[in-house]
């Protein structure tokens, strides 16, 4: 009996590794097939995705942009003014606020990942933002506007201010692989490792809203963003040229050491020392956007500086600007001059009533949308600059031109 | 008799066969000769609390700027304040409670303005009053949760901000809502708006100008020369003194702040006590937000961030215990006014931010040292 189980079991583990081996084989001729009708399809999907690739470009250059505008009716995929890149001050403080301003501009990168130049249609991009802010809300629109356009698939995720939160966006891009990922960094310097792994996955990045350090600049393939600095210069231009280049300035500041804080301030602040020596500085106050703290700084000035308070530089054109428009109106000072960063429906209101002087263009959309125009050009196999940098549309914002602006987009 | 205290006791043995004591005992006791050091300095800083801090304050303000006593500097200084002496009116009865703070206040102003903006469509008066009405919804949850459940108040009040942050935030897909827009695409976002929309599409026709234009002017009206935020400061400051002070629910406010299980144990009802102060925050937090609202002329998330923490310092500075059961009305007035005094002579004398926070810090900390300890050295805290 126990021979003839043994002869049972042996002969039913010889019939078992028959099958095994016989399966092997099958699974390997069977890969071999599927390998020579891979190679077959590869060979024929190659002449198709030629093909292919050429028709989506013809078709992606054929988008038409001219007649893209924005909610506020301004044309929305269109580049702004691009300032040449003065050479480098020696002096020490100059050169930081320099650092600041041409963030970027001149920084030696790594090669950049090539185009496929097969056209935008169909590309899926990542677009990475920073919070759920009215403002950020607009640039989602303006992004989804400019997608819809040139038929992008376009996924926007929101750290809502969390910057272990936006890194773990950037490991999700990565793992999703999309064709090019949209960052607006939340922190300067924490954007070099998040642009490095990107460059180091493949994954051509633009950098849109906040300019990045110079180190990490390295990895990005462009930026766009809104020229702060160049707007400043321009309305503060506009104001020293409507009180003849004489006048006693107080500024509410942006948050500082942001980039805005610079460029509200200390740029206005340098430019009038350069170019209007008469544009007196008489205070500079950083009280936040809180209306009720600005209405008590302007008010204060009023009593502290009089009638030598001629002009005043507000970071916003918001908060800090109802405050600083209501403190003049208690005081009965409407004759002070004051000018803003906009253009928010508020801003654009008091711009409306005239109880604001000036405020700048800065479209929200524009910064949402901007960047996919970028990556399309790159895919379309335009050529970008090395040191590519694209600004937003700039304007000055009066009560002669406000109507243009209006309604507001957030 | 001078020097002597009589004692009478009355000893009851259980065996008086064995024990023979006199009924009747008189005891010769030492007076305590031990002297309780009542310094000058120590009693007015205890007596007049922070408005010694508000008199070294003008002192010096007077001395920086001669304008500094005009009328109109002085109004400004209120001015600018009144939002905040609102807001913290409120948070003074819930840390009177012995509940440390209300940190759903900024976003309950929040909130309380975007209800207050939808809901002026069918005129003001609905809308202040929708914005009170979510106040007390959110003060009875924070009050029930807290007073009855026990909840740690500052753990509870802060996820309560988070969950309406993200309520408003999810409500308004993160956009804000102006007073004076309405069109199709605002009827679709917010709490109440897309009902209003379903029940009655003609409201899309409503003129808005006008009322906006009033709600705009809520904070921007000045009967007698002065804002009317100011006078709604006040008169919340002086119904708060009355509740706290001549009243049977001060009264229970302050013994339930002071020993919460001795209230309990005196029969005073705790739960409604506790809901009852944080009904008052909420509905504070409210009103401050209707006027913040209409002073930034948009609802959104953002109205009313940081008064939370400027209320609990104010409160501080004005002599309020976070232990809970001490303070008053008039110290809330003097904390808040401190506050916008610092920041005013500051601003006159030319002192920067970045000075000024830290300056004010200092302040808080120094009148917070000097308080404590006058009232350690008059033995009357050991907190």
């Amino acid at each position: 009996m126990k021979r003839k189980m043994t002869v049972c079991v042996v002969a039913m583990l010889i019939f078992a590794l028959m099958l095994t081996f016989a399966g092997c084989g099958a699974g390997k001729e069977t890969t071999t097939d599927k390998g020579k009708d891979t190679s077959t399809e590869t060979k024929t999907d190659k002449g198709s995705n030629e093909g292919a690739k050429s028709s989506n470009l013809e078709e992606s250059l054929k988008i038409d942009i001219s007649d893209v505008k924005g909610s506020d009716g301004q044309p929305l995929l269109i580049y702004g003014e691009t300032r040449p890149v003065p050479p480098k001050p020696t002096d020490k403080e100059e050169l930081e606020l320099w650092n600041i301003e041409y963030a970027g501009r001149t920084t030696e990168k790594l090669p950049m990942i090539p185009s496929p130049k097969d056209g935008i249609i169909g590309k899926r991009i990542i677009m990475i933002h920073q919070s759920e802010h009215p403002y950020w809300t607009a640039v989602s629109n303006g992004a989804k506007m400019a997608a819809e356009t040139y038929k992008v698939d376009l996924d926007i995720w929101n750290p809502n201010g969390d910057l272990n939160q936006q890194n773990q966006f950037i490991d999700k891009a990565i793992a999703e692989k999309p064709d090019l990922v949209l960052l607006s960094p939340l922190d300067a310097k924490a954007s070099v490792q998040q642009f490095k792994k990107l460059y180091d996955a493949g994954i051509p990045a633009i950098a849109f809203n906040m300019i990045p350090t110079d180190e990490a600049m390295k990895y990005v393939l462009a930026i766009t963003a809104p020229d702060d600095f160049g707007q400043f210069k321009k309305l503060a231009k506009h104001l020293a040229d409507a009180v003849g280049g004489k006048a006693g300035v107080g500024y509410i500041t942006h948050i500082p050491g942001g980039s805005p804080y610079f460029a509200r301030c200390t740029n206005v602040v340098k430019y009038y020392e350069e170019n209007y020596p008469d544009m007196k500085t008489l205070d500079i106050q950083s009280p936040g956007f809180d209306a009720p703290k600005v209405k008590q700084v302007v008010s204060d000035w009023i009593t502290r500086f009089g009638d030598e308070l001629t002009c005043i530089v507000l970071a916003d054109d918001s908060a800090q600007a109802l405050g600083a428009t209501q403190a003049c109106e208690e005081d009965g000072r409407t004759d002070i001059k004051i000018i803003a960063a906009g253009n928010s429906k508020v801003g654009m209101d008091l711009v409306k009533q005239g109880k604001l002087f000036a405020i700048t263009y800065q479209s929200a959309e524009a910064d949402g949308a901007i960047p996919i125009k970028v990556a399309a050009d790159y895919f379309n196999g335009v050529e970008l600059d090395k040191n590519a940098a694209f600004y937003l549309p700039q304007a000055i914002i009066t009560k002669e031109n406000v109507e243009e602006y209006m309604p507001a987009q957030w | 008799m001078k020097n002597l205290m009589k004692i009478n006791c009355c000893w009851r043995l259980m065996d008086e066969e064995v024990f023979s004591v006199e009924e009747n005992v008189c005891y010769e006791v030492n007076k305590d000769t031990r002297r309780i050091k009542l310094d000058l300095f120590s009693t007015i800083v205890t007596k007049f609390g922070v408005f010694f801090m508000i008199a070294i304050l003008a002192v010096f303000g007077i001395i920086v700027s001669p304008k500094f006593l005009s009328g109109s500097n002085l109004l400004n200084i209120l001015n600018a304040v009144s939002y905040l002496g609102i807001v913290a009116t409120g948070i003074a009865f819930v840390i009177y409670s012995g509940h440390y703070a209300d940190m759903s206040a900024p976003m309950t102003m929040a909130i309380s303005g975007v209800i207050c903006v939808e809901f002026m469509r069918y005129g003001l008066i609905y809308g202040i009053i929708a914005a009170v009405i979510t106040g007390i919804i959110i003060g009875s949850i924070n009050g029930f949760v807290i007073g009855k459940i026990r909840c740690n108040s500052v753990i509870w009040t802060m996820a309560m901000n988070f969950i309406l942050e993200g309520l408003v935030r999810w409500s308004y897909h993160g956009t804000q809502i102006y007073p004076d827009m309405a069109n199709e695409q605002t009827y679709k976002t917010g709490f109440f708006l897309p009902l209003m929309y379903k029940l009655d599409p003609n409201i899309l026709n409503i003129d808005l100008e006008a009322r906006a234009a009033a709600f705009n002017g809520l904070a921007q009206t000045y009967p007698l020369g002065a804002p009317l935020v100011l006078y709604v400061m006040f008169a919340v400051m002086i119904a708060g003194y009355i509740v706290m002070s001549k009243t049977t629910f001060g009264n229970q406010l302050k013994v339930v702040g002071s020993n919460y299980n001795v209230a309990k144990m005196s029969g005073i009802n705790c739960t409604r006590t506790v809901m009852f102060a944080f009904i008052v925050s909420s509905v504070c937090a409210a009103i401050g937000g209707i006027f913040m609202t209409s002073l930034n002329q948009v609802g959104a998330f953002y109205v009313g961030q940081g008064y939370d923490f400027q209320a609990v310092t104010a409160l501080i500075l004005g002599g309020m215990s976070l232990a809970g059961g001490r303070g008053n009305m008039a110290g809330v007035f003097g904390g808040v006014f401190t506050l916008g005094l610092i920041s005013n002579i500051l601003t006159l004398i030319g002192i920067g931010t970045f000075t000024q926070k830290m300056i004010t810090g200092a302040i808080f900390i120094l009148v917070v040292y000097v308080n404590a300890k006058s009232l350690r050295k008059l033995g009357r805290d050991y907190a």
